[in-house]
């Protein structure tokens, strides 16, 4: 076969890169798409861009967040018919371990509503709690593991990172948190700590700011009643280990958890310091299995099942050492009373409990 | 065009060693990388058996376009990364044994 010309020779070149440059753009093209169809598209309903949702909750005082392009007059009304208006989303002046009724008006009428009980005095009180982790994907998973939270009447809940999938950027929040978990929070406020789909974007800045937590990339300390939450970020590493000796020397509450994102792993140097506090359990997710375990001598809880799934199983292998290693979908359930962890349960997104544990 | 053929031919062998070299679910990235390369890379190889035409060699390259979609998708379907990639491996050098045992 002769050489074609020179000006084919190009054209042929030319065609070639055009042709690459197609291609590519088809890929580019159908991953927006995907991504916008799986992560991005719903709709709005309701004046606010985001419900209100409790943030904090102290034993006088409580604080809620909304997101809306307006005024809203927030009102809470305790047990004895006392009312109270909010100011910057904060009531102050409550009476300590009662349940408060709110609700959100807008233009006159009430858009939300919801209710919170302070943190009760009592180092015997009861208090319930649920755990989530790696939730955040938006799916039909996530908001029946919702729905199931809000069953439980928690005090508050506590995440164990990976609260927004793909990435933990703010205008995926709403698809992956607020919305699927609306009902509960409006009740309940979320302490989570930060998994690694958090702190990719911007170090799980956009999640912290939304749910008000304090410290920097997950790690913080948050004191409910007799229940102290030591919150490590994703790992336990040194300096996680210095930050959990700090607080649980100081705390005063009898009744001490540890989340953190990663599960602790025999050997780890803060299981040491988690037996000498008399930690009650590690709270862990990242994989996304519900375990029971014991390591080193703590009880650890792994519920890394409110929603994004286990996906590709050969990344979801269960634990050698679990006592109970499940797959299902499902939010632990934790309650506490006399001053000690009186209960774990875990109960799946259908409602069954599949792992019920007393110490 | 032979240099999009060895491109070709290098991504399916990537590919290839990687099913055979590294356990899944690691290899299957791998695979979803080599697929995507040689998605795009097959593109630009079909047009060079276009233009002029060559239908041996066109079949090959819309043949691996095709490998290297599945090869991309693995992870997701039930296609064997190791039997799409040694396929995308063995379609490089046919067009070539095929006008060898015509002449």
């Amino acid at each position: 076969m002769s050489d074609p010309p020179r000006t084919v020779r190009r054209l042929r070149v030319a065609l070639v890169g055009v042709s690459m440059l197609c291609a590519f753009l088809v890929l580019l093209t159908v991953a927006a798409i995907v991504y916008w169809r799986l992560y991005l598209e719903q709709p709005t309903p309701g004046p606010f861009e985001r419900r209100p949702y409790v943030v904090r909750l102290g034993p006088t005082s409580a604080e809620l967040k909304w997101r809306i392009d307006g005024p809203v007059e927030l009102r809470a009304v305790g047990p004895d018919g006392g009312s109270f208006t909010a100011r910057g989303g904060r009531f102050d002046g409550l009476e300590p371990g009662v349940r408060y009724g709110w609700t959100a008006a807008v233009g006159g009428l009430t858009w939300a509503s919801g209710s919170f009980r302070t943190a009760p005095p009592d180092p015997d009180a009861d208090v319930t709690f649920g755990v989530i982790g790696d939730f955040g994907s938006g799916t039909n998973h996530e908001w029946a593991v919702g729905r199931v939270l809000t069953s439980m009447h928690p005090d508050f809940l506590v995440g164990a990172g990976d609260n927004s999938y793909l990435v933990a950027a703010g205008p995926l929040l709403d698809r992956n948190i607020f919305r699927p978990l609306a009902n509960v929070l409006a009740n309940a406020p979320l302490w989570t700590t930060m998994g690694e789909h958090d702190l990719i974007w911007r170090g799980g800045k956009d999640v912290a700011d939304a749910l008000d937590l304090p410290g920097e990339r997950g790690r913080y300390a948050m004191r409910y009643g007799p229940v102290q939450l030591v919150v490590l970020g994703l790992e336990a590493d040194s300096d996680a280990v210095a930050f959990a000796r700090g607080v649980l020397e100081r705390t005063t509450a009898p009744v001490r958890f540890v989340v953190v994102h990663r599960p602790v792993q025999p050997g780890n140097p803060i299981l040491a310091v988690l037996r000498r506090y008399d930690v009650s359990a590690i709270l862990a997710g990242h994989l996304h299995r519900y375990e029971r375990r014991v390591v080193g001598g703590v009880l650890e809880f792994t519920v890394g099942t409110g929603g994004e799934g286990p996906g590709n199983l050969e990344f979801t292998k269960a634990s050698p050492d679990a006592l109970k290693s499940l797959l299902d979908f499902g939010a632990l359930r934790v309650d506490v009373a006399g001053g000690k962890a009186r209960s774990y349960a875990f109960i799946d997104e259908r409602g069954r409990v599949l792992d019920r544990f007393t110490p | 065009m032979i240099a999009l053929r060895i491109v070709l031919g290098l991504l399916a062998g990537v590919a290839l060693v990687a099913q055979l070299l590294i356990g899944r679910p690691q290899s299957l990235t791998a695979a979803f990388v080599c697929g995507l390369l040689m998605f795009v890379v097959a593109a630009g190889s079909v047009a060079a058996d276009a233009i002029p035409l060559r239908a041996v060699a066109l079949g090959c390259s819309a043949a691996t376009l095709a490998c290297g979609l599945l090869l991309a998708l693995s992870g997701f379907a039930s296609a064997p990364p190791i039997a799409v990639a040694a396929l995308a491996l063995a379609l490089q050098p046919a067009p070539a044994v095929v006008a060898k045992l015509r002449t």
